[in-house]
């Protein structure tokens, strides 16, 4: 009764809000329906015969559950996920009120679901867990973690409740708590790689690195390629953090299922950015490249990739970012000119980059009155980075559905 | 030309805490160089990690006698979050901390008629902000002085210097 209520009343609410606000999604019904019955989420995942794949990490977890989800159902399986960004409890309720029958059961075969690192300890004691890919540790979102080893015990967290994990092996954060897992598979880079300059930075660490051995690399060939025994798989991305995500995603679907290289291979072609993540979008009649950042490492990384001409820029600073002090870590000397500044923290990204030289033009934190000056602006390349929050309400504005 | 020594600025600097060497050398339009402790006119200890405090414990012990001296002449200093927390003890004349439950929050203290408003993620009771001269050791991350002009300008003081904030950033600094 109490799961018939909850479902019921959840969808409602989620039509009524998706009616009212078109372009933004919301995690309240599934506050409510989580309040009606706690039970919701535990009771859905077990309909799914195969059970429940989990992805957690600082960075790269959406990626990682894209492909993961895309590789299965090109096999075939019926994968129940979530929706990037709605990876804390009451957004896996929201997913779960959106594929659910009235009796609180979803039809599907298995569930791959990104869990907020922050939050996923805490659902890990209520949930069964097949399989957990961890992606990285970085030094990330302090104001809320206050230090990287206390994420790493939230993850280790994780790897007790597991039954298998899959997980970074060039991150000795995750290696020192994954050596002592009975069922432990590494994905990481090749040792050229590795030892490079590109190679990504992990949250500092003094102590050993325990070896996982590596059953899926990345290779730097014609880009970078995934190698897993003697097959490889092209991707189509330029950066090997970016890479790491295909090698964590085909890793644990090489755990999962019997993998056919056809299948990965042209999953792997096809694959498309998550939404925002070096995104174009056809946004109030041009197409705008997006950008999400999300901690210091993103938002560097975006602002490295951006093109010399880019322009008009917009940058926007959300009230997610709750301490907005990391923005000072983040290089911002090759811009020369950001358009438009906006979002909650305007006033802060403002002050950030004029110190670092960057000519800024308007700065507004009202996303409508954002929008409407970027729209405005001439040049070839707009370019906007936003934030997880400016994001949300930057897609409800320009009611650009995901 | 400012002298500057920075604690392992590649490690301590979780919040943002090395910008304020960069907001220090653009308010005042000066070049930074980097050199010995001895020899600074500026020091900056920011906040490090768990793992960066256990790793570099020692060469911050080492560092105490001239820590000492900045305290008692009271030169331009600046010590942030888990270096402030480290030194409390070691260094007479700075607080004698407690501790409770963590706090998180933004937050405005003053001393000596000085306030400071920032972001504290600590469990440090009380003693946000010391100020002794033109050392200051605070619980407030990131780049508190490019936050606070008053803190600037009486760091910039220490060092012989004016500060020029235009008035763009004096409006977006009054709305943070």
């Amino acid at each position: 009764m109490r799961t018939l209520l909850a479902v019921s009343i959840g969808k409602l609410l989620r039509l009524f809000i998706r009616i009212f606000r078109r372009g933004g999604g919301s995690a309240f019904p599934g506050l409510i329906a989580s309040k009606i019955d706690p039970q919701l989420l535990i009771k859905a995942i077990a309909s799914c015969p195969k059970g429940l794949v989990v992805i957690s990490g600082s960075a790269g977890k959406s990626s990682t559950t894209s492909l993961l989800v895309k590789l299965l159902e090109a096999h075939s399986l019926k994968v129940f996920t979530n929706p990037s960004t709605a990876n804390i409890k009451q957004g896996l309720f929201s997913a779960v009120l959106k594929e659910a029958n009235l009796a609180g059961k979803i039809n599907h075969d298995i569930a791959v679901l990104e869990w907020d690192e922050g939050h996923g300890a805490m659902l890990a004691e209520e949930l069964n867990i097949n399989l957990a890919i961890f992606t990285n540790v970085l030094s990330d979102q302090l104001d809320r973690f206050v230090d990287p080893e206390l994420v790493t015990e939230k993850l280790a967290a994780i790897a007790s409740a597991s039954e298998q994990i899959v997980c970074n092996s060039d991150d000795k954060n995750l290696t020192q708590f994954a050596a002592s897992h009975q069922r432990a598979i590494g994905f990481g880079l090749s040792d050229d790689l590795r030892s490079s300059d590109v190679a990504p930075k992990y949250a500092l660490n003094f102590g050993q690195h325990p070896d996982i051995v590596r059953s899926v690399q990345v290779i730097a060939d014609a880009g970078f390629q995934i190698a897993m025994g003697s097959e490889r798989f092209k991707t189509p991305v330029q950066s090997p953090e970016l890479a790491l995500n295909y090698a964590a995603a085909l890793a644990a679907a090489s755990s999962l299922i019997e993998l056919d290289a056809t299948k990965v291979a042209a999953t792997f072609s096809n694959t498309q950015g998550v939404f925002a993540r070096n995104e174009q979008a056809q946004i109030m009649g041009r197409s705008v490249n997006l950008r999400l950042v999300q901690n210091p490492t993103s938002f560097q990384l975006n602002v490295d990739e951006l093109p010399k001409d880019v322009a008009p820029l917009m940058l926007m600073a959300g009230s997610d970012i709750h301490d907005p002090s990391w923005l000072w870590t983040v290089d911002f000397s090759a811009l020369k000119k950001v358009d438009v500044v906006a979002g909650f923290n305007a006033y802060e990204l403002a002050l950030r980059l004029s110190v670092a030289g960057v000519e800024v033009g308007e700065v507004l934190p009202e996303i409508s009155e954002a929008a409407r000056a970027f729209s405005k602006l001439d040049g070839e390349n707009p370019t906007i980075l936003f934030s997880a929050d400016a994001m949300r309400r930057f897609r409800r504005h320009t009611q650009v559905a995901k | 030309m400012i002298r500057v020594f920075s604690f392992r600025p590649e490690y301590f600097n979780n919040n943002g805490d090395q910008g304020n060497l960069e907001a220090l050398a653009h308010f005042t339009d000066q070049e930074i160089s980097t050199v010995a402790i001895d020899d600074a006119e500026f020091a900056l200890f920011g906040d490090g990690s768990r793992a960066a405090i256990r790793e570099f414990g020692d060469e911050l012990d080492s560092l105490v006698p001239a820590l000492e001296k900045r305290l008692q002449a009271g030169l331009p200093t600046l010590i942030v979050g888990s270096a402030y927390e480290f030194f409390a003890p070691k260094l007479s004349g700075l607080p004698i901390l407690s501790y409770g439950d963590r706090v998180s929050e933004f937050r405005e203290v003053r001393s000596n008629d000085i306030a400071v408003k920032g972001y504290r993620n600590s469990e440090v009771i009380d003693s946000d902000l010391f100020l002794s001269g033109h050392f200051v050791a605070t619980t407030l991350f990131g780049p508190v002085l490019a936050k606070n002009i008053s803190l600037l300008q009486h760091m910039a003081q220490g060092l012989g210097l004016q500060v020029s904030v235009s008035d763009h950033q004096r409006s977006w600094i009054e709305k943070l």
